[in-house]
């Protein structure tokens, strides 16, 4: 091969197309040939292009809509089980502020609770040693700042309607809502008893 | 009882981001939650990517699904881009790594088959093109003629079907595939024309 020739084919795998190709290519067969042959190729192959599904972009909508779901829970979960934790801990908290508030008037205390049921149940169950767990049941009262008032009409009222009133170890369920105020209003409390406080997440 | 929903809306192009973004711009807003920017972009690169890795796997069912695949990935880290070269080069460059490695892992299954003599080998499987209408005879001509050019490339090396699939059917530039397969100019170059030489003898009949 001429040293032109290897110029002129480096020329062409380059793709760099000039007249000094087409200049030498008309004189040279073998180089013609090879020109010809690449071209061939390069037709070939680009012959064979596929074009996108046509529904490429709504599988790729569905994909990134499935890829978001999945990552959302995992950081609503860690989120809910700090804010329940809190949640928690300052209703323990208040609840054992409450019980220390109270110890003095108990031991003094002469007047019996305004209805007359409360003052039944006062005696009839005594407190026990635990500091969490108060077996007497009077007038529990749950305050709930946010929309969940609906929810809690549904709970028994205890304070009202002794006769409904469920067994002194039963807890109360306070529905808790990520984000909402304070749930539990511990200053209404009074002179009311819990036997204790389960904290549950909607 | 705890229940959350989500929904995501790609709007359709409109005028309020014209088209006429640069590709740049384009990912910088996707990065800041634009959905009509991606929808401009996948617009603007479905076709070659699908094209690409076709050329690449000779299957289009799995092709388009690593497109899917690269995009996903361009949506994901739109927030973490950096324009270092051009749009195209990094698109490309997820595509390509998604394909090796599919031409990787499908020979290493191949390699499994093998030892195992009960099992249906990738070597049997017929050449998945995209699906037609019942062909007419110069169609069918067409379609022996693209089975040929698919066998022809499936044959080659995987890394001469790199860079002539980016140089032939892509029509990429030496530098820009060199910035994509992370080679030299010069090593390109010369796989090119290995690759080509190659295809031109597999396909001299059609030529
Ligand atoms: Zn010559």
């Amino acid at each position: 091969m001429r040293q032109t020739c290897k110029q002129i084919r480096t020329q062409i795998d380059e793709g760099c197309y000039n007249t000094a190709i087409e200049t030498h290519c008309s004189s040279c067969i073998e180089c013609a040939s090879y020109l010809r042959q690449i071209e061939g190729v390069k037709q070939l192959i680009a012959s064979c292009r596929v074009a996108a599904p046509a529904d490429f972009n709504a599988r790729l909508r569905r994909q990134i809509a499935a890829r978001k779901a999945e990552k959302l829970p995992l950081t609503w979960n860690w989120k809910l089980a700090i804010a329940s934790l809190i949640v928690l801990l300052l209703s323990i908290s208040s609840h054992k502020y409450w019980l220390e508030q109270r110890q003095p008037s108990t031991k003094n205390q002469t007047t019996a609770p305004s209805s007359t049921w409360a003052a039944e149940t006062q005696t009839k169950y005594a407190e026990t040693k635990t500091q969490y767990e108060l077996k007497e049941i009077t007038t529990p009262i749950v305050t709930v700042t946010t929309g969940l008032e609906d929810h809690l009409k549904q709970l028994p009222r205890r304070s009202r309607k002794p006769q409904q009133a469920l067994d002194k170890n039963a807890p109360i369920i306070i529905p808790v809502v990520i984000g909402a105020q304070p749930i539990l209003d511990t200053s209404t409390l009074g002179e009311s008893e819990l036997s204790s406080v389960t904290v549950v997440i909607f | 009882m705890c229940s959350l929903s989500y929904s995501i809306e790609l709007a359709p192009a409109t005028a309020e981001l014209p088209e006429q973004l640069t590709d740049h711009e384009l990912v910088e807003a996707v990065g800041k939650g634009d959905e009509t920017a991606f929808e401009i972009l996948v617009n603007r690169y479905k076709g070659q990517i699908v094209n690409f890795i076709y050329q690449m796997l000779q299957d289009y069912d799995r092709a388009a699904e690593l497109a899917q695949e690269t995009f996903l990935k361009v949506y994901i880290s739109a927030r973490k881009y950096r324009a270092e070269h051009s749009f195209s080069t990094y698109i490309y460059r997820i595509a390509s790594n998604l394909a090796i490695s599919e031409l990787r892992y499908r020979r290493r299954r191949r390699w499994i088959s093998l030892l195992n003599p009960f099992g249906n080998s990738e070597e049997e499987k017929p050449l998945d093109v995209p699906d037609k209408a019942p062909l007419q005879d110069e169609e069918l001509i067409d379609d022996e003629r693209r089975r040929a050019v698919s066998r022809a490339i499936k044959s080659l090396p995987e890394k001469y079907r790199l860079t002539l699939v980016l140089r032939d059917v892509e029509g990429l530039s030496y530098d820009e595939i060199a910035r994509i397969t992370g080679l030299s100019e010069g090593t390109v170059k010369s796989r090119i024309n290995r690759a080509r030489n190659l295809l031109r003898e597999k396909l001299q009949q059609y030529i």
